[in-house]
């Protein structure tokens, strides 16, 4: 122990004269053997993206990391994660430390050391012509606000809206998205009203949209402090990665990356000589490491009281599971009775509706609908909100609803079709022959018949529906999977929160389950014994 | 018989399947309350006759009238009656009604009767046919023999002058034959013109007042049933009584 700790203060000594000869990391306890794995959020330029070529890492962060390693001597690997799943890959070991635009927060800290390198501060990106709205802290209330999920930005405006809530003021309406990419793209459609972020996502958006957008004047919140989280179990890396940052700010490495990206406006580099947090600096004393296990308490405690919030969720994956279930349904009736008429022009039109809606993965579909359609038609088909009646929607709610539905009507069409040619033609024949005509024949002798055949599939799609809910949250739309990430965020419990849900999506299936049993009951004929006593009987 | 309009009235009926003609100019009446069973060989074209009577084929030249009047191909629609009944061969019950409600389905929605008359008639028709204690069964819960019953009750609900039966003793067991044919007859006794179509000529000779021989798509004999049992004139009758084992 005592050796390694001075092989790595030689080491980092080395790396301070700035010597070629790398320091030896061999004692580094690290996931790869001679290189750094980094788990990082790549969908968040300039802070961190893929290439186009959709594959090589590159922007501030993959810099950093890149000359990081560099100085320790060792290779770098970078996995790609979605913000909300770093800290499960960290925990997990999947890497060895976390880059992706983290700042520190009382739960981290308990779990992870923190080797900050930037001090950035936020601001309010807005259309061109619209900073005059958001001068005075106040101008915010009952504004719709972009922001990263799970960001130090998001809790801020939590804060911030329940003060206004306090005040009488009318409350935000917060779009916490997954990624700035969307939560940049729903301010260029107009569905927000202004992007909070860190002022290196704001520079890039700025410099990338001449003329477009503009910063509002309204001071944002005091700066943040992005950090690379570690395991505390590992104090060796956190000081090997201070160390090699020491080195790379004192030589004005860190500098000139930020400059060649753009963002050295309200950067400043963080290092062991100019701290950017309070709390000492050097290795954690290792005793105290909460070890990672399985918080019964709190699974529990989430499963039999869930928050608000999770209620919600459930409305939301129930309300559009049914309605585009629904809708579903009557347009895949209507596909089927087109795919079963005379006219071979709707022939061929349903037929290919129905290879065209199985073969692209809804999930592309729902993003066809709510970010590209838009750009199509050239104004947003799904604003923020939108009115139907007497009561309004989120876009983004409607657009899910609408994309799962048109999906599930070439589903629908196809099991509908199957069972209306199940029914035998005498039915069709004999209907004929007492002058019923085809719409009364279809509406009272086929379809109920059909649908006894269609019950049980279609109690399977709607349990594959209430599961498709969950790729609303890449629109972010508040249905379960997406409020259980923003609780597994807030709280730091991964497992216990993602089983937790898991046990609804059970509970929600398993009801499903049930009314369908009970429905086809209902539909099947009940005899009353058994028609060969009848046959004795008579 | 003669001097009348006949009930039912098959004049130089043609139809043709892709170029190949199945019926070629049938000539047929068939009187108010009286029982025709049209007989011959397999492919004959008896089928087919009686589903174009029934309106579930289109002819190609000639006409089919009841009471005078061509049936053509009247569309179906609200409130029109269609003047000829069919009996199928399999039934075809619907299965997802009790016997009552496939009863009333076609006058409730078809000729607009009110509910409760519709169902005070079913239950007369009902009785008719001994079923009466079967109203709320559904068909998987009867027996062949009552199915059938069922689907002569349902015909006549709508009120046909008409009444065709296809093969109505092929789906029954042997003891059951009487019974039908007590009912076939009670039917006609009302004054409803029957055409039926069978292979069992024991049933023909207990039921039929005359049968009509087709071949070839067209009638080659017709005449009282025991007549062209005892002398068939033609010579395609006879080979077919002999291939049956009748002569």
């Amino acid at each position: 122990m005592k050796s390694r700790a001075f092989f790595l203060i030689l080491g980092t000594w080395l790396i301070s004269l700035a010597v070629a000869a790398p320091a030896s990391a061999g004692p580094l306890p690290l996931v790869a053997d001679r290189a750094l794995t980094f788990c990082a959020d790549l969908q968040n330029p300039p802070t961190g993206s893929l290439k186009a070529d959709g594959h090589t890492p590159e922007g501030v962060g993959v810099d950093l990391m890149n000359a990081m390693a560099g100085k320790l001597g060792l290779g770098v690997s970078i996995l790609n994660y979605r913000a909300s799943g770093v800290f499960a890959a960290l925990d997990t070991g999947k890497c060895d430390a976390i880059m992706a635009s983290l700042s520190r927060s009382p739960e981290r800290m308990k779990r992870y050391d923190f080797v900050d390198y930037f001090r950035i501060s936020s601001g309010f990106l807005v259309a061109k012509g619209h900073a005059g709205r958001l001068k005075s802290h106040n101008d915010l209330a009952g504004k719709r606000i972009a922001v990263l999920l799970g960001s130090r930005n998001e809790a801020w405006l939590h804060e911030e809206d329940d003060t206004f809530a306090a005040q009488g003021l009318p409350r935000m309406t917060i779009v916490n998205l997954g990624t700035n990419v969307a939560a940049f793209q729903d301010l260029a459609l107009g569905r927000v009203d202004a992007l909070l972020s860190d002022s290196i996502i704001i520079n890039y958006y700025l410099s990338h949209n001449a003329g477009r957008f503009e910063i509002a004047p309204l001071p944002a919140r005091a700066g943040t402090t992005l950090a690379i989280a570690v395991p505390k179990a590992h104090p060796e890396v956190a000081h090997a990665l201070r160390g090699a940052l020491d080195a790379l700010v004192e030589e004005k490495t860190v500098d000139r990356i930020a400059h060649h990206w753009g963002i050295e406006n309200g950067v400043v580099p963080c290092s062991t000589q100019a701290p950017c947090s309070r709390e000492p600096v050097g290795p954690a004393s290792v005793s105290h490491v909460p070890p990672v296990h399985f918080d019964l308490g709190f699974f529990l405690h989430f499963v039999l009281h869930p928050p608000p919030v999770i209620l919600s969720g459930i409305l939301v994956t129930l309300g559009v599971a049914m309605a585009a279930q629904i809708l579903g349904t009557v347009l895949g009736l209507g596909l089927a009775l087109l795919a079963l008429g005379r006219s071979k022009a709707m022939r061929v039109a349903t037929d290919l509706y129905i290879w065209a809606f199985r073969s692209v993965p809804v999930l592309v579909q729902l993003v066809i609908v709510y970010f590209g359609l838009p750009y199509l038609v050239g104004f947003d088909l799904f604003p923020a909100s939108m009115g139907f009646g007497v009561f309004a929607l989120p876009g983004a709610l409607v657009a899910g609803t609408l994309t799962f539905g048109v999906h599930e009507a070439a589903m629908m069409s196809e099991i509908i079709r199957v069972a209306i040619q199940a029914i035998d033609s005498g039915q069709t024949e004999v209907a004929r022959s007492l002058g019923m005509w085809p719409g009364l024949t279809l509406r009272r002798i086929i379809l109920p018949q059909a649908a006894r055949i269609v019950l049980p599939p279609l109690g399977n799609q709607f349990s594959n529906m209430i599961k498709t809910t969950s790729l609303l949250s890449v629109i972010g739309v508040g249905e379960l999977f997406r409020v259980a990430e923003d609780v597994q965020a807030a709280t730091l419990m991964t497992f216990e929160v993602y089983l937790g849900i898991s046990v609804y999506y059970l509970a929600l299936i398993a009801v499903t389950t049930l009314m369908q049993r009970w429905i086809e009951r209902r539909l099947a004929p009940r005899p009353r014994r058994a028609p060969m006593a009848q046959e004795i009987t008579q | 018989m003669t001097g009348q309009t006949p009930a039912l009235e098959f004049r130089q009926v043609s139809k043709a399947f892709h170029f190949t003609r199945v019926l070629g100019g049938v000539k047929l009446c068939v009187s108010a309350g009286e029982i025709v069973a049209l007989i011959g060989p397999s492919g004959s074209g008896k089928t087919t006759l009686m589903r174009c009577a029934a309106g579930l084929a289109s002819i190609d030249t000639g006409a089919i009238l009841v009471d005078g009047v061509p049936v053509g191909e009247s569309k179906p629609g609200a409130g029109r009656q269609p003047s000829i009944g069919m009996v199928f061969q399999k039934f075809h019950l619907f299965p997802h009604l009790t016997t009552l409600e496939n009863i009333i389905e076609a006058p409730v929605r078809v000729l607009r009767v009110k509910a409760a008359d519709a169902r005070a008639e079913a239950m007369v028709l009902l009785e008719r046919m001994g079923l009466a204690d079967r109203a709320d069964y559904y068909p998987a819960e009867l027996s062949g023999g009552q199915q059938q019953r069922v689907a002569i009750a349902r015909a006549l609900a709508m009120h046909p002058k008409v009444l065709l039966f296809d093969e109505p003793t092929s789906a029954l067991d042997p003891e059951m034959v009487n019974e039908v044919a007590g009912v076939i007859a009670e039917v006609a006794a009302t004054g409803i013109a029957v055409l039926l179509v069978t292979h069992e000529m024991a049933f023909v000779r207990r039921v039929a007042h005359s049968v009509a021989v087709m071949d070839g798509g067209s009638i080659v004999e017709s005449g009282a049933t025991e007549e062209v049992f005892a002398a068939p004139r033609h010579d395609r009758t006879r080979r077919f009584l002999t291939a049956i084992g009748l002569t």
